[in-house]
């Protein structure tokens, strides 16, 4: 499927269970830097030229860079540039116009849980609500400039998470996601919450969005197997 | 002072893709209005709606016009329709001829009848002719079910005439736009070169309606494309044909015939090419001749169902045939079909995979409609596909995918479409 080559931005996520104590603090490198990594992987392309990239770690929107970064890989011939985001940065709709205008096209945002109260509740501090305007203000930029964009939602699967995914599935959609991602860690024991993973894919299914399934064997899923299939795939440098 | 009424009113209905108008009916019209027989007894006029429009409104626009005949072009997408309007326009005006035909009624054309109790008759296969003999049997009182290529009632029962052979001159058929009953729309207006299709895939009803190639003359074509790129302030306009490229001879010529029109600005879009032979030279005389864009297949790389659509595949001439057009700036549509009889959820996805791997300018994802006529219709049950019988005939199941597979592989390969959409530059 489409492959995006990651530029690390820095660790961690910007949005992340805070009762799971394993998973760090994100935190953002410095851009020159992130600059240098992303020379280094655009050069990396080779013949077939500059490839698509996907910014992730830390909050990459957050940069002063940002616009910056997102021309240097468009002038250098990326087709496809996405980010991994808290998406608050774009509730300045100057900035999301501009990062849309600077080739910004796919957004991938996650969310802990369908409503303010919970997710936030997770996250340790306020975050639905401007998760929600940004994915609106980027939506609505692509609009705007006319040109099509792709929102993704990421949902990181805990045991704190696992009951309200399909609810979770519910929100992408009606905010107009295109798929949507249920990132499971690989020590999960997938049988186990292999219910509320199928229930998500339905509900996607139901909803017209497609919801893939990351680090689970097929077999757990039953009727939703097929969810193992991504449309976007990051790929690291190196890998 | 008002226009005397004549004496058969012929009201041609068209329920079209957005904006488009039927180039079918503009056919029939063209012909019947030339039929000296026709001549100042018939009065034809053509109503084009889109075929998303509510059945009560399409028959309002239809009875309002007091007609004697109506007659409906019908495709799988527009069937539905036709049929709601026909029987409301049936209650409305009892003593009214309503006559359908086009590739979703023809090959089924005894049990559409029996189905469908306010039709009067189908015109089977190519309609020119049949339409306008049939209109002549009505002004003369003659049974409708006595005229080649029409099935119609007979008392209680349904009877279908001889077929009637496909036209040996296509030139004998005026040209819908030359006759003036066509107008010519931005974007939205077809041209035919021929008829028929080299291919036989089994999925379309292109190759097997028509049997063999019947071309239009060249001197037809040039006519009809000096009138239409000629139109003031038109910038694109296409061909229906299914195979642009046809031939390297033919290709050369429709180049050296558009090339004038094309430095002066217009363009064609989305013209079906077989892109496995189009080399940098093909390229070259499609941008010539001001070609934009092209669609083109694979449908599916899975050699089990290329082998049972009777479609062949090579994967690198594709892929230097895509790099030729990029080169030409030519823009390319691929296409998918889920749900052919042997593609596997596997095949599915390496189809994606490889689409995205030529990196076109669109991914066309579609579903399998299982169409009357077609090959996979007549071989449906020998290769274990379950379809709706009701239009537009969505495949359901296959030997190897299941109802939910189907389903699943639909929305996945439309999402990969859709992300895929999002190129830099792209609109």
């Amino acid at each position: 499927m489409l492959d995006f080559v990651s530029v690390r931005t820095g660790a961690g996520q910007p949005v992340a269970c805070r009762r799971c104590a394993e998973i760090p603090d994100a935190r953002t490198d410095d851009g020159a830097a992130i600059a240098a990594a992303l020379d280094a992987v655009l050069a990396g392309g080779g013949s077939a030229g500059a490839p698509d990239v996907l910014f992730s770690g830390g909050e990459p929107l957050a940069l002063d860079e940002f616009v910056g970064l997102l021309e240097t890989a468009r002038t250098a011939g990326s087709r496809r540039i996405g980010a991994v985001t808290g998406a608050a940065p774009l509730n300045d709709a100057d900035d999301a116009a501009a990062f849309v205008r600077e080739g910004l096209r796919h957004l991938h945002v996650p969310l802990l849980a369908p409503d303010a109260a919970s997710h936030d509740a997770l996250l340790g501090s306020a975050g639905f609500d401007a998760a929600l305007a940004g994915m609106r203000a980027f939506r609505a930029a692509g609009a705007d400039q006319g040109v099509r964009t792709a929102l993704y939602g990421w949902i990181p699967v805990c045991t704190h998470t696992a009951e309200d995914l399909p609810e979770t599935v519910s929100v992408f959609a009606r905010e107009g996601a295109t798929a949507v991602a249920l990132h499971v860690p690989p020590e999960t024991d997938a049988r186990r919450i292999a219910p509320w993973l199928v229930a998500a894919f339905e509900t996607g299914l139901t909803n017209g969005v497609w919801v893939w399934i990351e680090s689970v064997d097929p077999a757990a899923l039953g009727p939703a197997a097929m969810a193992v299939y991504a449309p976007v795939r990051v790929v690291e440098v190196g890998a | 002072m008002t226009p005397q009424r004549p004496d058969l009113a012929v009201a041609l209905v068209g329920l079209n893709s957005p904006g488009y108008r039927s180039l079918a009916l503009g056919y029939l019209r063209a012909y019947a209005q030339a039929d000296k027989r026709l001549g100042g007894v018939a009065g034809f006029i053509t109503i084009n709606l889109d075929y998303t429009t509510d059945p009560w409104w399409i028959a309002y626009r239809a009875i309002a016009l007091e007609p004697d005949v109506v007659a409906f072009s019908v495709t799988c997408w527009n069937a539905t329709a036709v049929y709601a309007a026909a029987r409301i326009i049936r209650e409305a005006l009892p003593g009214i001829l309503i006559v359908i035909g086009g590739p979703e009624v023809g090959p089924i054309a005894e049990e559409t009848l029996a189905g469908q109790p306010a039709v009067d008759a189908v015109v089977r296969g190519e309609g020119e002719v049949t339409f306008a003999e049939l209109l002549v049997a009505r002004i003369k009182d003659r049974p409708l079910w006595r005229v080649e290529g029409v099935t119609a009632r007979r008392d209680d029962t349904v009877v279908s005439a001889d077929d009637r052979p496909l036209v040996g001159n296509l030139d004998t058929l005026p040209s819908p736009y030359l006759a003036g009953v066509m107008d010519v729309v931005e974007g939205a207006t077809y041209l035919e070169t021929y008829r028929g299709c080299p291919h036989n895939c089994g999925y379309c009803y292109e190759g097997k309606g028509y049997g063999r190639l019947r071309h239009f003359s060249r001197e037809r074509v040039a006519a009809e494309v000096e009138y239409i790129a000629g139109t003031r302030g038109l910038t694109s306009f296409s061909f229906i044909d299914p195979v642009f490229n046809l031939t390297d001879d033919r290709l050369t010529w429709l180049s050296d015939l558009l090339a004038p029109y094309a430095t002066r600005g217009v363009r064609l879009h989305t013209v079906e090419i077989d892109i496995e032979r189009v080399d940098v030279r093909a390229a070259e005389l499609m941008r010539r001749a001001g070609v934009r864009s092209v669609e083109t297949g694979p449908q599916s790389v899975g050699a089990r169902a290329l082998e049972l659509c009777r479609r062949g595949f090579d994967a690198d001439r594709f892929r230097a045939g895509v790099a030729a057009c990029k080169s030409a700036g030519i823009a390319i549509e691929c296409d998918f079909i889920i749900g052919l009889p042997g593609d596997t959820v596997t095949d599915v996805m390496n189809g994606l995979d490889f689409a995205i791997d030529c990196e076109p300018d669109k991914i066309q994802i579609s579903t399998l409609n299982v169409l009357p006529g077609t090959d996979l219709w007549v071989r449906a049950a020998e290769l274990g596909l379950a379809y709706n019988p009701d239009p537009p005939h969505e495949i359901i199941r296959t030997n190897e995918m299941s109802f939910t597979d189907l389903r699943q592989a639909e929305l996945f390969g439309l999402t990969v479409a859709r992300c895929h959409a999002t190129r830099i530059g792209a609109h």
